[in-house]
């Protein structure tokens, strides 16, 4: 029994042209080629088709490029290729520029401004530490010191707000290292305090602290509203946020000098 | 690839650029000018072309886009031309894709033609249409390389190619009618 064609004769006449221009897959091929020995449309179009494509090729695929032409193309290549070599240098100043730009703007950055990842982390850190229950409610700050001595077996160098009032404190870690979190309102605005170990931490800070103060020295940053301080004592790395904060100058004014151990 | 090997390989494809930049600018001066900018950008751009695919392909390409952005400016043709187009719909009603009736085997009347007829008839098709028969029939690019050429989808050329070799032929038989 004969097997029925799959494409309607319609179709196989458009696919005359792709066979010709051999694009057509095996399966369509042959249905094609089956058409063309048959079917006496079929064979009429593929003789056309195949006509006109010989013409074309034959008639116009002859024409040259004048002599001339390949000479100029020649010159123009050799012209572009010595622009190329008068501007290489040129380029290569231009890169050295750029490269010294682009360092010392990283040295600048490494030199003045945070990590943006600290910044990032901490107001991250924050933003769910700020919501969680503290471990020991207390406005004294000798005893919410005492309480830390205790669980870090070590003394810490404490850092008062003096215009803050102590909530309490919670344990919880920052940049990875054990650590505790001190809540504080400070004029009304919400604060909190990180202190956690330096040793292993992974940021690091800038080389030109923002400001000096009872021998800190303190590199500050805001961002969203809020206002971030850091410095280091001894082992001890500091974290301040403060909510809201938009009057500059106030970390003097907030900050006390560390005066007691813990 | 370095740049003396690029060299040697494209131009042996000096022929086929000036044919496609011979139709496009219609004009030997022009179309020299046009091939001669076309190698120098050739060489400029040499590190983009990747090695081991066709580059006469990507010579074409560069005419193609170099064309438009230079020498269409003061071309005469408009290049935006589909298939919705009312131009193209007057251009079709004026080229009827059937071949008439009195024009008897119509292999044979195509294989007596001229190269200035097929010129002729070629000159009347829409650019698109133009390009495709050219890139396919002439110059032997597969549909996949007309279609990066042209920068548009493999069902578009096969479409395009369709439609331009019925006009094509419709207007040829029509030449050798008024003969």
């Amino acid at each position: 029994m004969e097997e029925k064609p799959r494409l309607a004769k319609e179709e196989i006449l458009r696919l005359i042209g792709p066979y010709l221009d051999d694009e057509l897959g095996v399966k369509d091929a042959l249905e094609v080629e089956a058409c063309i020995a048959r079917d006496p449309e079929c064979r009429a179009e593929f003789e056309r088709l195949a006509a006109l494509k010989r013409a074309l090729r034959e008639r116009l695929g002859g024409t040259r490029a004048p002599d001339l032409l390949r000479k100029r193309v020649e010159k123009a290549l050799r012209a572009e290729r010595r622009r190329q070599r008068r501007w290489l240098p040129a380029a290569l100043s231009a890169a050295a520029a750029l490269v010294l730009a682009v360092g010392g703007w990283t040295a600048y950055q490494r030199a003045m401004m945070l990590p943006s990842q600290l910044v990032a982390d901490t107001l991250m850190i924050y933003r769910v530490e700020r919501q969680n229950p503290l471990d020991l409610k207390s406005g004294d700050v000798r005893t919410v010191g005492l309480w830390l001595s205790e669980r870090f077996q070590q003394n810490v160098m404490p850092m008062n707000l003096v215009k803050g009032d102590l909530m309490g404190v919670r344990l919880c870690p920052f940049g990875g290292q054990r650590g505790a979190y001190l809540r504080f309102m400070v004029g009304g605005r919400n604060a909190g305090l990180f202190i956690s170990e330096s040793k292993g931490m992974p940021y690091e800070l800038p080389m030109i602290p923002s400001v000096r103060f009872g021998g800190l020295e303190i590199f500050e940053a805001r961002k969203d509203g809020f206002h971030l301080a850091y410095w280091k004592t001894g082992m001890w790395f500091y974290a301040l946020v403060i909510e809201d904060m938009h009057e500059p100058d106030m970390l003097p004014r907030i900050l006390a000098p560390p005066t007691a151990s813990f | 690839m370095d740049k003396n090997e690029f060299e040697i390989l494209a131009i042996e494809h000096l022929d086929s650029l000036y044919r496609g930049a011979l139709r496009l600018t219609r004009s030997p001066d022009d179309a020299q000018d046009l091939v001669q900018e076309v190698y120098v950008r050739a060489l400029r751009f040499h590190a983009q072309f990747q090695a081991g695919t066709n580059l006469k392909a990507w010579l074409f390409k560069i005419l193609k886009n170099t064309f438009i952005n230079q020498y269409r400016k003061s071309a005469r043709t408009p290049e935006a031309v589909d298939l919705d187009d009312p131009e193209m719909a007057r251009f079709a009603a004026e080229n009827p894709l059937v071949p008439p009736a009195s024009s008897g085997p119509e292999a044979e009347v195509l294989n007596r033609l001229l190269a200035e007829d097929l010129q002729k008839a070629l000159g009347v098709l829409p650019e698109i249409f133009q390009r495709v028969v050219v890139l396919s029939d002439v110059e032997g690019f597969s549909y996949r390389e007309i279609a990066d050429i042209e920068g548009c989808p493999l069902g578009t050329v096969m479409s395009r190619l369709h439609r331009a070799r019925r006009m094509l032929r419709a207007k040829l038989l029509k030449y050798v009618e008024e003969k």
